[in-house]
């Protein structure tokens, strides 16, 4: 889907399309649709908060660009690039 | 009467202040040790209150009890093994909805569990208000409420827990996470399994158990097969059943639908006790420090500079007590050397003992300063943020970012960086880290490369030398990629970590935190030393009387005695005086030609020389030899013994002069050079190995794969300049 594609289906209030969460940018908000990946790593991850459902703000990438800093349930976490593109969100506009 | 005795574990999460309430609680009445078996720090200490004695034991800190790491292990097996009378499980307030995840976990334990609401005050600060009555009843436990840095609560912390501990009330079976239907059916029905089959008495409560194994913990997996014996099979059939059934209901595993159910309940705890006002000014200032130090451009300048002033404090401010230290020995052995009669007990005193001592305790100021540093990193939070900085780069060996700290130390010295490497939570991650570092070239092989590049390279010497440095830190490189793919293989640890807000460090939990570390680095390091410089100085001391070719007493007798003669004659002072200088000239010599004599024939020499045949591939003659063996004592030791075995006499320039008349060539003191980079680490940082680790077989392994290393590159070097006609 194209970029103008999604913001008419944003602007049409139709729910935004998943996308990785290592797709958000600096300052971008998303709703967990789904953990993915295996073992250790995925409980490891949910475990820390980040479930399906919860909010997600995408503080800042480290200077070398991975990892990225999230903000979820109040608090600061670093997940590297390859961790979270295992994790869907729904952007929130 | 002797008090009875009451054993309270400390729960948390990693940054909950759990270990500032420890070191209030206890103060400097703590034990600090490794855990049996793992090389995880346990701390414990004992305090007197309200007529008991409490055992105060502060658990690894852990987001879950899930066991996936040694830390998480040790805190579920302490709760479950030793059933300690009261588990207080601090709670950051500002953090609750995460750190009730651990609470759940805890409450399932079905142990005798009290929350201390930590750091309330920053959580108002936020507009987080916590009803800690509707959050006790609701999970049915005391709640009480803490500010660790300021140390309020504690008392009353302290009370609630006796309290609880007193009550004889029955732990209450309410209260705790309700999974959904299907999955309370299937924990329900292995519970009964468990209860009906168990052969010998079951380890834990069986409502655990079971959701233990729906979970498919394989620690608990194995001690209820073990538990359960004949019925075994049967069980494991029943769950993975079940594991089945649920796998289908829900796509996807149950393990994973659970920890989503206990973040459910969670969440509806929070929604009834917590209120958050969305009016209340938010000024986060740890947001706003992290503007500058993660900041796109600024951060990594800034981290290098953090590191560089720590580099600076370590080695440079490190440098003068470390003078005052040297010269305290120099006092001692200058006046044990007047008051002891010359002899076999005064040098093993004076050369043995206290020079061996002496040369790894004048390390303890840059200890102290490093892990001063460290811990001011640690406490304030920084730490977090220097893996985040590094971590991509770092990620390229297949470690944490966190390794960069002791990796980079390793450049000063190798002791506190292996030391430093306990920051690190993954042991393979800490393994990996303690087992390159000794690659990064330390400050006491300077001097060698700085003889042998000297004069050897002439206007050179600085690229050689660099060049020299480039090679270690290319070769930790391809050893981490060797040993992630080989040795230490396995699922890489999840980087997820916490950035906890910044925290002003407090001086208290610094000293605590620097001594603890310090005085390890004293106690454990001694015994080693002490027998291992006294093993070396008995193999260069021994055999006493060395079968001398030439009577060099009588030589020098015989050069006074010439003196004495011209000196009779020559009349005038000046004359007198070149004819004094001339004979200390000569009388040097004879000594410099016996002690040569001596080392040549020591143990230590002989050693040398049977090894000479395993180093003359790699074009080191037998002096190298014996220069390298004495170079496990300490690597500047390299030089001196070259010193003696040259009869050089004083001062490098009359070493450089000899080694360049001795038939080294410019390519044998490459790969004596690269030899010296790469070899086995010093006796001070193969004791820190062994300790870190927690293991001897770890410490032999790394041994021999620098030696080996060492010998294959010098090897590799000298043979393939030879052969391309290099000389």
């Amino acid at each position: 889907m194209t970029r103008a594609a999604e913001t008419e289906a944003a602007a049409a209030g139709a729910p935004a399309v998943p996308k990785r969460l290592s797709e958000l940018r600096e300052s971008q908000r998303g709703r967990v649709t789904r953990v993915g990946g295996e073992g250790v790593l995925r409980r490891r991850i949910l475990e820390m908060g980040i479930v399906k459902g919860a909010e997600i703000y995408v503080e800042k990438y480290a200077p070398l660009k991975d990892p990225l800093e999230l903000i979820v349930k109040g608090y600061h976490v670093s997940l590297r690039v390859s961790e979270a593109s295992q994790i869907m969100v729904e952007p929130i506009p | 009467m002797e008090s009875s005795i009451l054993t309270i574990a400390l729960a948390g999460n990693p940054n909950s202040g759990k270990t500032t309430i420890f070191n209030n609680l206890t103060g400097t009445r703590q034990k600090v040790g490794n855990w049996p078996g793992v090389t995880v720090e346990k701390k414990e200490g004992t305090i007197h209150r309200h007529g008991y004695a409490l055992k105060i034991v502060d658990l690894p800190g852990t987001y879950s009890l899930t066991p996936f790491s040694i830390e998480e292990i040790v805190a579920r097996d302490f709760i479950l093994d030793e059933s300690p009378d009261v588990v207080i499980d601090i709670i950051d307030a500002s953090n609750l909805e995460r750190s009730l995840y651990l609470a759940t976990q805890l409450r399932e334990l079905d142990c005798r569990l009290l929350f201390a609401l930590n750091m309330a005050d920053v959580a108002r600060e936020r507009g987080i208000k916590i009803d800690a009555d509707k959050l006790s009843e609701l999970l049915d436990l005391p709640v009480v409420f803490t500010v660790g840095n300021r140390n309020e609560g504690i008392d009353g912390l302290l009370e609630s827990a006796i309290a609880l501990a007193e009550s004889d009330v029955e732990i209450p079976r309410r209260r705790r996470v309700k999974y959904s239907k299907d999955i309370e059916v299937a924990i329900a029905e292995i519970r009964e399994r468990l209860v009906g089959g168990a052969t010998g008495e079951l380890p834990y409560n069986p409502r655990w158990i079971a959701i233990k194994l729906l979970e498919n913990d394989t620690v608990v997996r194995e001690r209820a097969a073990a538990a359960m014996g004949q019925g075994a099979g049967a069980l494991m059939d029943l769950v993975d059943r079940h594991r089945a059934t649920l796998r289908d209901l829900y796509d996807d595993d149950p393990e994973i639908i659970m920890t989503d159910e206990r973040y459910g309940f969670i969440a509806g705890i929070v929604r009834e006790a917590v209120t958050t006002s969305t009016t209340h000014r938010r000024v986060d200032i740890s947001r706003n420090i992290d503007l500058v130090l993660t900041n796109r451009l600024l951060g990594l300048p800034v981290f290098i500079f953090f590191i560089w002033a720590m580099f600076q404090l370590t080695f440079s401010l490190g440098a003068y007590p470390m003078a005052w230290i040297e010269s305290g020995i120099g006092l001692l052995s200058g006046g044990l050397t007047r008051a002891l009669p010359q002899g076999l007990f005064r040098d093993f005193l004076m050369d043995g003992l206290i020079a061996g001592v002496g040369s790894v305790i004048v390390f303890l100021p840059n200890i102290l300063i490093l892990f001063f540093c460290i811990a001011l990193f640690e406490d304030t939070g920084y730490m977090a943020r220097a893996a985040f900085l590094m971590d991509k780069i770092m990620h390229l060996i297949g470690l944490h970012g966190k390794s960069f700290i002791p990796m980079l130390m390793g450049f000063g010295c190798n002791v506190p960086a292996v030391m430093a490497a306990r920051t690190l939570e993954s042991e393979r991650d800490r393994i990996l880290t303690i087992l390159i570092t000794p690659f990064m070239s330390c400050s006491a092989k300077l001097p060698v490369y700085i003889i042998l590049a000297g004069t050897f390279f002439g206007a050179q010497a600085g690229s050689v030398i660099f060049g020299i440095y480039l090679m270690g830190i290319a070769l930790s490189i391809l050893t981490g990629r060797l040993f992630r793919s080989t040795l230490l293989k396995g699922e890489e640890a999840p980087f997820v970590m916490e950035l906890p807000p910044y925290r002003a460090p407090m001086l208290k939990s610094l000293m605590i935190h620097m001594w603890d570390r310090s005085k390890m680095f004293l106690k454990k390091m001694t015994g080693v030393i002490l027998v291992g410089s006294v093993v070396v100085w008995g193999l260069s001391a021994f055999p006493r009387n060395i079968d001398y070719s030439v009577d060099y007493e009588g030589r020098i007798a015989f050069i006074r005695e010439a003196y004495e003669a011209s000196a009779a004659e020559a009349s005038a002072g000046q004359r007198r005086e070149a004819l004094q200088a001339e004979m200390d000239r000569r009388v040097d010599e004879v000594r410099q030609a016996r002690d040569m004599e001596r080392a040549e024939k020591s143990y230590m020499g002989r050693l040398g020389k049977f090894m000479a045949p395993v180093f003359h591939p790699l074009g080191i003659d037998w002096r190298g030899s014996v220069a390298l063996l004495t170079g496990f004592a300490a690597k500047e030791i390299v030089v001196s013994t070259l010193g003696i075995l040259h009869a050089a006499g004083q001062g490098s320039e009359a070493l450089q002069a000899a080694l360049g008349e001795s038939g080294m060539t410019r390519l044998s003191a490459l790969s004596m050079m690269l030899f010296v980079l790469l070899y086995m680490p010093c006796l001070a940082t193969v004791s820190a190995i062994r300790r870190e680790t927690g293991s001897t077989r770890w410490m032999l392994f790394s041994i021999g794969y620098s030696t080996a290393l060492a010998w294959g590159v010098a090897f590799a070097v000298y043979q393939g300049g030879r052969l391309l006609g290099l000389a």
